[in-house]
């Protein structure tokens, strides 16, 4: 069973894409920080790590990316990005954190399985 | 042989008194003017120019424009604007300011003038201009229409989403079903908020202003009010409410003087610790601090929070516009938006509104309304 880590500080976005992904053959785990996330993906190795960019209040995606990324034991783990719809700057700074490709807010929960399942084929 | 003589004196002093007057022009204006032939080199220069770039022009008559300039970068993105020949080359460059993190921008901007019957350019006039504000009010609507984005788009991913969930999924409880259901209705109403404070923000700049709706209300209800919805989101947070002993009355529009402490109070609760206690205190003063001549009364309402607090520097600037102490991707959530409307209202009730902060010590927002 592939394991999915979803990473946003809101917990009714968490909910969302726990919801979404419940469709599927999936173990999901849930952080609401960076810090959280880094700490998970060491422990539980994810294939697949959902993190939104923004988070206030401490570390944002785009660190917690980089820091994942850049760990030989988590590099490994593929990251979707949260963006915003249209910000480009998002993407740009997404892709350079090292994050292997990005999904827009608002989103169809049912695009966003065709996109997990694509990613992790 | 005496008229002649006599004329061309006369024809001098005109063209001196010409030349001194397009001197005494040039001297006041206040932008920094260069004029430089086609091979660049440097024909005029006004005072502004010379304290601008540190140079005199009296050491740089005909010498190339390369002389007048120190700085690199500006020198070569001059040279780069000059050669092309053009009107309305425009770049910005930056001048040190009053300390390195407040740099000044400048913006350099060039005319070509042509000789009337050859129509060649004979010479190029560069103004400098500056920018700073402009730049600066520029960066913060940009980050300003980033953040509003941001946050209509949090409420709107929990609306499409469930939404779609609800409608597509068979494999749902009823509990479920009812505590999606009211996601959505939650922040269809946030929603709905962050319009009306981007709106109302539109509108104070336009300066089509809102109406106000004014009626007699009793301070301390319009102030009870408010506090529930606050104590009931932070439960851990202590929210006091100091009163006078007798009701006083004040005409105001009771729901913008509510949206007024809102907007106050989740400030306060945003930057200070769950478990932290909010102060909010009404009481009667004497209405010195208001434009009023008459010896009249006001009422004061004073939110003190011991959270963490602001620098004078950002106290200063808390009402403008746009103006997020925090734009980082960690800062908490917000428009920016909500003590230019709380300023706003209370102007608009010829009241007056302030704030006295320590950082690390906490922050008073006070305002007074005439009774």
């Amino acid at each position: 069973m592939k394991k999915i880590l979803i990473v946003d500080d809101q917990t009714e976005i968490r909910e969302l894409v726990e919801v979404t992904l419940r469709s599927g053959d999936y173990q999901v785990f849930m952080a609401k920080s960076g810090e959280k996330a880094i700490e998970i993906a060491r422990a539980e190795k994810p294939e697949l790590i959902i993190m939104d960019i923004m988070m206030p209040g401490g570390m944002n995606g785009l660190e917690a990316t980089r820091i994942i990324k850049n760990d030989p034991e988590t590099k490994d783990c593929t990251i979707i990005m949260l963006t915003a719809k249209g910000q480009q700057a998002d993407r740009e700074a997404g892709f350079e954190a090292g994050a292997d490709d990005y999904f827009a807010k608002p989103f169809s929960p049912l695009e966003l399985i065709r996109k997990v399942e694509e990613v992790l084929g | 042989m005496k008229e002649r003589t006599k004329e061309l004196n006369r024809a001098l002093y005109d063209t001196q008194e010409a030349r001194d007057r397009i001197d005494g022009i040039l001297k006041s204006v206040g932008d920094g003017l260069i004029v430089t032939d086609i091979y660049n080199r440097v024909i005029l220069m006004n005072r502004a120019a010379e304290n601008l770039l540190d140079v005199r022009f009296s050491e740089l008559i005909e010498q190339p424009i390369d002389f007048a300039i120190q700085d690199d970068t500006l020198r070569d993105q001059l040279k780069a604007t000059l050669d092309k020949k053009e009107t309305d080359g425009q770049f910005d460059f930056k001048l040190p300011g009053e300390d390195t993190k407040h740099p000044r921008i400048m913006c350099a901007r060039t005319s070509v003038i042509k000789d009337r019957t050859s129509e060649q350019t004979t010479s190029i006039i560069t103004i400098i201009h500056d920018v700073t504000h402009e730049r600066e009010v520029e960066l913060m609507k940009t980050e300003f229409l980033s953040t509003a984005a941001h946050e209509l788009r949090t409420p709107l991913t929990s609306i499409q989403g469930f939404s779609e969930i609800l409608i597509t999924r068979k494999d749902l409880s009823k509990e479920e079903r009812r505590k999606f259901l009211s996601y959505i209705n939650k922040q269809a109403s946030s929603l709905a908020m962050i319009v009306n404070d981007l709106l109302d923000v539109s509108r104070i700049e336009s300066e089509l202003g809102f109406a106000l709706n004014k009626q007699k209300c009793i301070a301390g209800d319009v102030i009870k009010d408010v506090i529930p919805y606050f104590q009931e989101s932070s439960p851990k947070l202590k929210i006091e409410v100091v009163l006078p002993d007798k009701p006083v009355e004040l005409f105001v529009d009771k729901e913008k003087m509510q949206q007024v402490l809102k907007n106050i109070l989740s400030n306060a609760i945003k930057y200070s610790p769950e478990d932290s206690v909010i102060r909010v205190v009404g009481e009667i003063v004497p209405n010195l601090e208001l434009v009023d001549n008459e010896r009249s009364s006001a009422f004061r309402i004073s939110i003190e929070d011991r959270g963490i607090g602001m620098t004078p520097g950002q106290v200063e600037q808390i009402f403008n516009k746009f103006y997020r102490v925090d734009v980082s991707d960690s800062a908490p959530e917000g428009t920016g938006l909500g003590m230019t409307i709380v300023r706003y209202i209370v102007e608009m009730h010829d009241g007056k509104v302030w704030v006295e902060s320590e950082p690390g010590k906490g922050t008073t927002v006070k305002f007074v309304i005439p009774i």
